[in-house]
């Protein structure tokens, strides 16, 4: 749609010039209808506004075919009211004002996106509905930027597809309890996958971290060794963790990834605690320590030693020196 | 040509130069159009390879690069001729699916202006031996019949004595090549693998059976050969797997007509993994361990690498290959352990093979 500038003045002068009416909130369609774009939301503050002082700004709202109202600007303080057992709203009615849906709809997204940020799922829903008004060009241009996403066609599609996942995966993004990379590894997978590994995720309280090892481990397993997602994490080994009740959730977390870690990388995660055991089991002088390149990439390992002053580190080096088992450092790979 | 170019788009400027329009009238059946440079910009990986459009661009910057290589891992010294990028065929192991932010194959027309400069360089180094390959943004050699490289190249190449040209390709278009006159300091190369992994991965691609008759057919013309394994990867009996590529080797190479065969283990950019998996989720290439190499790329761990070069090594020498193989961007306790000897740097590996060019052309 071409949005002129003019035009969209005296459209906004008509919506000012509109007297608002007293309708009954019961007959709001309803649901969010077609226009508005919020989600994820908390109404606390706003009803404690309302109850305070009142409804300042009424909500625009527009007939629809089936004679009752959809909300085209205002849906949250309409839910509020109805939340507060209210009968009635003061509104705007826009429906030859505003005779088409894209200009209900751009009304209500140039009113939210002046005024706040929308969280991830309100700007995917945004730019499904603006999909359906208008082509791909168009978005990537005019609509990306005001979103704060790149004009990329990859973040413009991955935004498409967040809609479609569960209503529970929603909300776990929009309250930030799983990062944006998880949910765009879990839209590459089935939806059974998507739910088992959801559940998983909800249940353990990754961090966001920890979520993209789980999935990117749980899913180079399954691949190969030929498994689905579902049949990884129904084995008895895992589920032994999870159920384990002397384990507190983090640990769980831990010892999942860890045991995910091991299967994933067997051969390296055996060349790490055969290292890990033989420097542990050395007696290094305090302010000693021993690093190594923990994929073993780098062949040396790195004596670090701190000391107050030369004659510190002489003690050092001395105590150092006379050390039992030091020839007992493997190189690393050995034996593999 | 076993792919199809439906559509070619004439860049800004493109159509004064010469060469763009000798690729025009060579796909005079196709629909050409006028277009400006995408002002859209693409994060790699995040968009349609549109492999079916064919770019002619004439690319400001310069041509001739060193491979940009990294510190910790030692690196041929080998120079980039960027003739173009992207490739017609499709592995799933690329990395270019991930390298380049921009779609379609894009050809530079303005490679005979530019190699007036770069002769220039060329000339004004002396002795310095120019490894140079066309082969690492695109196939060297999948469209020639459009473009006619090999129509250009040899004849550059003739005239700088301290220049080796490797055209480095898995395809079977050779034709431009047997018409040339040149020979001298061109060598032909074939990217192989284990036919299974040539079946199922290297998608669009000739059978190794048909790239070895090609390279037959070039070394029968006089050509130089070289051969990588590059990116070998780790599959279900991969030793019987590899071996069966080096008896079709033995069936249809002379070993001694060989220059080099340059030996790498498959190793990918974090974010390269997310593109396939998408692009190709039936793929077992990424089941092996890898890790975080020294350079950020993903790499299997060393026992695994060690054992596939020593392997490989073996098996060369057996077949009668005792000089030029080397290891591409590995370290040098790999190659010890691995080849038995190490290059020890950069700059000796570099050393080593200019010594293999100079020994096999005469330079």
């Amino acid at each position: 749609m071409d949005i002129k500038i003019g035009e969209g003045r005296m459209k906004d002068s008509s919506l000012q010039q509109q007297a608002p009416i007293w309708i009954d909130l019961d007959e709001m369609a309803e649901g969010p209808g077609p226009y508005t774009m919020s989600y994820g939301f908390n109404l606390d503050v706003l009803c404690e506004s309302i109850r305070k002082v009142g409804l300042l700004n009424p909500p625009l709202v527009a007939r629809n075919e089936k004679g009752s109202f959809d909300i085209v600007a205002g849906y949250r303080r309409i839910l509020a009211l109805k939340f507060q057992g209210e009968p009635k709203v003061l509104c705007k009615e826009v429906t030859s004002v505003l005779p088409s849906p894209l200009e209900r709809f751009l009304v209500n997204f140039y009113e939210n996106v002046a005024t706040r940020k929308f969280n991830d799922i309100e700007k995917a829903m945004i730019l499904e509905r603006l999909r359906g008004y208008m082509q791909k060009e168009e978005i990537l241009a005019s609509f990306m930027p005001l979103l704060s996403l790149p004009s990329h066609e990859g973040t413009l599609e991955f935004y498409l597809k967040l809609v479609n996942l569960e209503e529970s995966v929603q909300n776990a993004i929009t309250q930030e309890e799983m990062s944006m990379k998880a949910a765009k590894a879990l839209l590459e997978l089935d939806r059974g996958s998507q739910q088992v590994l959801f559940r998983w995720i909800g249940v353990l309280k990754f961090n966001f971290n920890q979520q993209m090892k789980f999935l990117e481990h749980i899913r180079d397993i399954g691949m190969r060794e030929h498994m689905t997602i579902p049949e990884v994490l129904c084995e008895a080994s895992l589920l032994k963790i999870l159920e384990n009740s002397r384990l507190n959730n983090p640990q769980k977390a831990k010892a999942i990834l860890d045991a995910l870690r091991i299967r994933r990388h067997p051969r390296l995660s055996m060349a790490q605690q055969m290292v890990e055991n033989k420097i542990s089991s050395i007696s290094l002088p305090s302010g000693a320590a021993i690093h190594y390149d923990p994929y073993f990439e780098d062949p040396n390992y790195r004596l670090e030693i701190s000391f107050k002053d030369g004659k510190d580190l002489r003690k050092s080096i001395s105590l150092l020196h006379s050390l039992d088992g030091l020839e007992a450092i493997p190189e690393p790979w050995t034996g593999q | 040509m076993n792919f199809k170019i439906k559509t070619t788009i004439l860049e800004t400027d493109a159509e004064k130069y010469p060469f763009a329009r000798r690729a025009v009238d060579r796909l005079q059946s196709l629909s050409v159009g006028k277009g400006e440079d995408e002002t859209c910009s693409y994060r790699p990986g995040e968009f349609q390879l549109d492999k079916e459009t064919l770019r002619l661009i004439s690319f400001p910057g310069q041509l001739l690069k060193p491979c940009p290589g990294t510190r910790e891992y030692l690196c041929c010294g080998y120079q980039i001729l960027n003739i173009g990028t992207n490739c017609p065929l499709d592995c799933s192991y690329c990395i270019l699916q991930a390298y380049f932010n921009q779609p379609s194959l894009r050809v530079f027309v303005n490679l005979e202006q530019q190699l007036e400069e770069i002769g220039q360089a060329l000339q004004a180094s002396g002795r310095k031996i120019f490894r140079i390959g066309t082969g690492e943004f695109t196939d060297s050699l999948a469209l020639d019949p459009i473009v006619k490289w090999t129509e250009i190249l040899p004849s550059f190449v003739a005239k700088h004595k301290n220049t080796v040209l490797e055209f480095k390709t898995k395809t079977v278009s050779i034709e431009g090549l047997l018409s040339s006159q040149y020979r001298d300091r061109i060598v032909v190369s074939w990217s192989l693998n284990s036919p299974s992994i040539s079946h199922r991965e290297e998608h669009g691609a000739p059978s190794i059976k048909r790239r070895l008759e090609a390279a037959r057919a070039c070394q029968r013309e006089g050509y130089v050969l070289g051969f990588h394994f590059d990116p070998l990867i780790e599959h279900p009996s991969w030793k019987e797997e590899y071996a069966r590529t080096l008896d079709l080797m033995d069936r249809y190479i002379d070993p001694a007509g060989v220059i080099w065969i340059s030996l790498g283990c498959l190793r990918y950019m974090p974010s390269l993994k997310q593109v396939i998996r998408r692009r190709f989720p039936k793929t077992h290439i990424m089941d092996g361990e890898f890790i975080p190499g020294l350079d950020g790329k993903m790499r299997y761990i060393k026992p695994v690498r060690i054992e596939m070069y020593a392997f490989m090594k073996a098996a060369l020498s057996r077949w009668g290959v005792e000089h030029g193989i080397y290891l591409c961007m590995e370290s040098s306790d790999v190659w010890r352990k691995a080849l038995g000897w190490s290059p020890e740097s950069s700059e000796g590996l570099s050393r080593y093979l200019d010594s293999r060019a100079r020994a096999v052309f005469r330079i």
